[in-house]
């Protein structure tokens, strides 16, 4: 009797337990296969969860599923605000791009507190820092890492006090003040200029799904920096920036190998201290010729040296005439008075003014107010170029600047009206060439040339400042064209005065009186009503 | 109408119900006794198809109750013993409820409501909250709800339960009527108003069906001893014994001892002898108090069942001495009323005296911790 | 159908009759209408993202605790006082019953949820107008979502005899659920990718903002949604099912 009993209870509770087992695996299953195929349909009246087509066809077209990794972390007061209004638009743009597309967007949200899972798929990575949306393929071969202050969203960061300056240098937000007119005891508020969540998705997209990745050769050999090196003038960050946005860095020394590397996008040739072999400048020319793109920085000893076959002769057939002399501009002191005569005057930031408006290498940045920043730079003249194409100013300094020249091989740093001139100096120059070799797709490619007027505008002490040109310069010379115009958002914005008008007091009213009163006066005639 | 073969039902390795088979007609109506434990309710529950039978078959109206459970529910009235109804509800609600469940129409649903509660006594009462009601208010309503669909069979748990003496006479009236054309379920622990309503007595005793009959069947089967009481002022006990043992038919004679100036006596016998015994009387001169046949009632029986007690080995517990009677309630009808009220409600001839049918209570076990009892009490005890 | 309609009128009507349920509808207003006055004077008059920042915070503390105490009498207190006997006595089948509390039990939800649609209206009529479209989904995400956890109050109410228990029981469950992708992404070792994979298919927050948060209306987040509320319900009628084969 009692072996009855257990033995139906198991088999019953068997049968149950299987029922729900299968259950189980049917509703998991079931939520699967309702993300596999699934609708979506936009019913806001904003329309806040319809990428624009241009980004949604960028997303389609992805030949792997890209990972979107997020790392934040909030800011502290007074910037929680920005801070947060910030990150949650981007989350959403990268949410609704999920959502949209499940299959070919991985969206993964670091939990801030979570340090340990952080650093972990940061090393992963190859990156560190905090507030970066990294883009990459599911394999890690190619990325591209976004700031989230900076790249996705331009903030005008008013007038931080030194305290709040130094925090967002530690948070790793740099050109947070404009040392021309910054008062450190005085607080402004920041507030956000732009959000580009969409378009940095969109171009990141692209960089990360393009086939290949474009090989960038440094020359070696010639005594210039290193580019695994991190003294203040060596090329470490920009070999690892470059590398992170989804380039590949080598080392060429035309001393070994003469020849150009087949595959070779970008040539750097930066601060070489010595001049080439001979051939290799006429071996460069003609790979330019050939639709092939060369970035160029004088050292300032070859400038001053006058080398010949280095990179300021290089250039120079260009139209690209590096002239002997640093540029200088007057400090502007706490009265607003000029100050000559200071080693600072050698050191200049260069603002939007600076920056060509009509250039695609600059334009984002003059429209993200990006300043860039120039220490014991050379300057450029206009020379003739020697073949045919075009040759442009990019970045000059502003009129007051004047190239100190060296008086017994030292610098005064004051203007000296007799011998120098003062003149809006060109500090970066681009030639682009008419000729070239037609490309797989049948375009012509044709070549590139940018010319920096120093080698130390890349380097390692300027380089978190200079980051964002030099990566649009190496962006723009593989013609790597990510820049997507999104057209912004109409702000679903539908504000209630609540200042001017007496809708807080009737809303306060309406909300705490009269709808909970409502409730419970129908509650009390139901109650009174059904007494008996 | 309702058919039940092996019908077995276990919980755990307690058997509640241990392979019953009964039948019911159309139009039957069948009392279920059994004390608490009995399995009476757990029975009634396989048959709504509340509960599965561990093994067995059940059909009704027809249908089995596990393949076709639909079609019964839609046949059947069941009334549990707790009556189930929304106590925040009006009674026309809860019976507009039943109407929907059934499928009834509006209109449908209104018409009936308004029979069965004038049927049930409760047609005033329409407007009023259940939970504002009486227990016997109750009551009435749970059997209106079970009504309602107008069903052909109809399965009552305990439906007297809680209810006074007048209340009684009316759901047995009620019950009765309703056995017109119905077949009728209906269980109690109750003896008297079940022998009242029911022609036919189903006794359940630890999960097996202990008899099945007609309640004069039940006392022919289970009861052998009658006897007629005779009390009377006598001036010699033994000399009395001695003669009434003489009357022909008599087998044997017991004297019970003084009640008052009064002796008492139970003259056993097969045949009715107050005849023979009221003429010895008279001839002696003995002034009588009481002369009456008894014939062992059907709670004697049943409660001698439900205790395991044979009656004919244990004629003496049957005819103990009166003086416990007004102590000792019948304990196994706890929730009784005292049984004479029960008795005079009920219109059951008051024959027997009460104390005769009120159990020694030192023969008596104490129910409640039986081995037999504390597995069922899960389903049939419930508050 | 039919009967699975009686069985929702009557589920609702009996919410309703309990002045529990005037209470609690009066607190959600009230509950509901300090966070919106609060957001809506932080974010200096921003009706969408008040109305928003609804659907992001307070919404989740009041599924928590709200169907929790809608569901925990339904059927606890029903086997105790025979009402479900009689229910399941009655010509409906089990499913009906449970289907028609589980709906009666998100209609008083959407009910009391539906004070941010009056809270739009109240902004409307004060000269600003809300993204309905948004706010409508907003509405339905949280009524799907309240479907699911009065589906789980079913089960706690199912499995547990007396209603505080079962209230206890579900509160208890729907803070776990809560905390499930949270945990999951704590996970170490082994456990991490496995705890990733269930954590993705059960996170109701991650379902909820991904569409109905947002104003899109996306068919993979409505049968997430559907899927477990309809799970849900299937072990309530198992439970109440073997509970009837246990005895």
């Amino acid at each position: 009797m009692s072996g009855f009993g257990v033995k139906s209870r198991v088999s019953i509770g068997l049968r149950t337990g299987l029922g729900v087992a299968i259950a189980l695996v049917i509703a998991f299953l079931a939520v699967d296969l309702a993300r596999w195929r699934y609708f979506r349909v936009d019913l806001s009246l904003s329309g806040r969860n319809t990428l624009d087509q241009s980004v949604i066809d960028i997303i389609d077209q992805l030949p792997e599923p890209v990972v979107v990794d997020v790392f934040l972390r909030p800011l502290r007061y007074p910037y929680d605000g920005i801070s947060a209004q910030i990150a949650g638009r981007t989350l959403e743009v990268l949410r609704v791009a999920q959502e949209s597309r499940r299959n070919q967007i991985d969206l993964r949200v670091h939990d801030p507190n979570d340090i340990e899972t952080q650093q972990q798929r940061q090393r992963e990575l190859g990156i560190e820092g905090v507030n970066l949306v990294v883009f990459s393929n599911e394999s890690g071969t190619r990325k591209s890492v976004q700031t989230l202050y900076g790249d996705v969203a331009v903030v005008d960061w008013g007038n931080p006090t030194r305290e709040l300056y130094e925090y967002l240098s530690q948070q790793g937000i740099q050109g947070t003040v404009n040392p021309n007119t910054w008062r450190p005891n005085e607080f402004k508020p920041a507030q956000v200029a732009s959000n580009r969540a969409e378009e940095v998705l969109a171009e990141a997209l692209l960089k990360v799904s393009s086939a290949t990745a474009p090989r960038v050769y440094f020359s070696t050999g010639q005594g210039e920096p290193s580019i695994d090196g991190e003294l203040p003038a060596d090329l470490a960050r920009l070999r690892m920036t470059l590398e992170s946005d989804g380039f590949e860095v080598e080392a060429w020394d035309p001393a070994r190998t003469p020849e150009l590397p087949d595959d070779c996008a970008v040539l750097a040739i930066i601060g070489a201290t010595q001049s080439f072999p001979d051939g290799t400048l006429d071996r460069i020319r003609e790979f330019v010729t050939g639709g092939g793109r060369v970035l160029g920085a004088p050292a300032l000893t070859d400038v001053e040296q006058g080398l010949e076959g280095g990179v300021a002769a290089y250039l120079m057939g260009y139209g690209m005439v590096a002239e002997s002399g640093i540029v200088c501009e007057p400090l502007i002191g706490n009265g607003g008075e000029r100050i000559y005569n200071s080693p600072n005057c050698a050191t200049f930031m260069v603002g939007e003014t600076g920056l060509s408006a009509s250039h695609p290498l600059t334009e984002p940045l003059r429209r993200r107010s990006r300043r860039l920043r120039f220490h014991l730079t050379n300057a450029f003249r206009r020379g003739g170029l020697a073949t045919a194409g075009q040759l442009l100013d990019i970045v000059t300094s502003t009129p007051d600047a004047w190239q100190d020249l060296a008086v017994r091989g030292q610098y005064d740093y004051s203007f000296d009206h007799r011998t120098e001139t003062r003149d809006r100096r060109r500090l970066a120059m681009v030639a682009q060439l008419a000729s070239g070799t037609p490309g797989a797709d049948g375009e012509i490619q044709q070549g590139r040339v940018i010319g920096i007027a120093s080698s130390l505008f890349p380097s390692n002490q300027l380089m978190d400042v200079n980051r964002d040109f030099l990566l649009n310069a190496f962006n723009w010379m593989t013609a790597r064209e990510h820049r997507v115009r999104v057209s912004p958002l109409p702000a679903s914005m539908t504000t209630l005065d609540l200042a001017r008008s007496s809708a807080l007091p009737k809303l306060s009213w309406t909300l705490y009186l009269l709808l909970p009163g409502l409730c419970v006066a129908v509650g009390a005639v139901l109650a009174w009503r059904r007494r008996n | 109408m309702i058919s039940v073969s092996h019908l077995v039902r276990r919980f755990g390795p307690f058997t509640a119900v241990d392979d019953i088979s009964f039948s019911l007609e159309r139009g039957e109506v069948v009392g279920f006794l059994g004390p608490n434990g009995a399995g009476k309710t757990t029975t009634m529950r396989m048959l709504t198809g509340f509960l599965p039978a561990s093994r067995g078959k059940i059909e009704v109206a027809g249908f089995d109750v596990l393949e076709r459970s639909l079609e019964v529910r839609r046949k059947l009235g069941y009334l549990p013993e707790a009556v189930p109804l929304y106590r925040e509800h009006r009674v026309e609600e809860m019976l507009a409820f039943q109407a929907r469940l059934h499928g009834l129409s509006r209109a449908d649903g209104k018409r009936r409501a308004d029979e069965v509660l004038a049927r049930v006594g409760m047609g005033d009462r329409k407007r009023s909250l259940i939970g504002k009601l009486s227990k016997g208010q109750r009551q009435r309503v749970g059997l209106a709800v079970a009504l309602l669909p107008d069903p052909e069979v109809l399965i009552l748990d305990e439906p007297t339960s809680g209810l006074d003496p007048l209340q009684r006479i009316e759901v047995r009236n009620l019950i009765r009527e309703l056995a017109a054309n119905r077949t009728v379920l209906l269980s109690s622990h109750i003896l008297p108003e079940i022998e009242a309503v029911c022609p036919r007595l189903i006794v359940l005793h630890k999960g097996r069906i202990a008899a099945d009959g007609t309640s004069d069947d039940l006392v022919r089967e289970l009861g052998r001893e009658t006897f007629v009481a005779f009390e009377a002022v006598v001036p010699d006990a033994a000399e009395a014994v001695r003669l009434l043992s003489t009357l022909p038919g008599v087998d044997r004679v017991r004297d019970n001892g003084l009640v008052g100036i009064h002796r008492s006596f139970e003259i056993v016998s097969n045949d009715d002898v107050r005849e023979d015994v009221g003429a010895l009387a008279a001839a002696k001169g003995w002034a009588a108090r009481e002369l009456s046949w008894q014939r062992p009632t059907l709670e004697q029986l049943f409660a001698r069942l439900a205790l395991g007690l044979d009656p004919a080995d244990a004629p003496d517990a049957v005819a103990a001495p009166a003086p416990a009677a007004s102590v000792a309630q019948p304990t196994f009808a706890e929730h009784a009323l005292p049984t004479l009220d029960a008795n005079l409600a009920l219109g059951v001839p008051a024959e027997p005296k009460p104390g005769s049918y009120n159990l020694n209570p030192f023969v008596t076990p104490p129910p409640a911790e039986g081995g037999a009892d504390d597995g069922d009490g899960v389903c049939e005890d419930r508050p | 159908m039919r009967s699975f309609l009686a069985i929702y009128r009557r589920e609702l009507a009996g919410l309703f009759l309990a002045p529990l349920a005037w209470i609690l509808l009066c607190v959600t207003l009230f509950y509901n209408g300090f966070f919106f006055l609060a957001a809506l004077e932080q974010s200096g008059g921003n009706v969408n993202a008040s109305l928003g920042y609804l659907h992001r915070g307070p919404l989740w503390y009041l599924v928590a605790f709200l169907p929790p105490l809608l569901t925990m009498r339904m059927i606890s207190e029903e086997t105790r006082s025979g009402l479900l006997e009689f229910l399941l006595t009655a010509p409906v089948s089990d499913t009906a019953v449970m289907i028609g509390k589980l709906a009666a039990a998100t209609s008083f939800m959407a009910i009391a949820w539906s004070s941010v649609l009056v809270f739009g209206l109240v902004v409307q009529l004060l000269g600003a107008t809300p993204d309905w479209g948004q706010l409508c989904m907003e509405w339905l995400g949280a009524v799907f979502v309240s479907g699911l956890f009065s589906a789980i109050g079913l089960i706690c109410s199912a499995l547990s005899g007396t209603p505080l228990l079962a209230a206890f029981l579900a509160i208890l469950s729907n803070l776990v659920l809560f905390m499930v992708p949270t945990g999951a992404r704590m996970a170490r070792g082994v456990l991490h990718e496995p705890a990733l994979w269930i954590a993705d298919r059960i996170d109701v927050r991650a379902h909820f903002d991904g569409s109905f948060q947002t104003g899109a209306l996306d068919s993979s987040h409505v049968l997430f949604f559907v899927v477990w509320t309809a799970l849900g319900v299937f072990l309530a009628v198992r439970i109440v099912e073997s509970r009837r084969w246990m005895g």
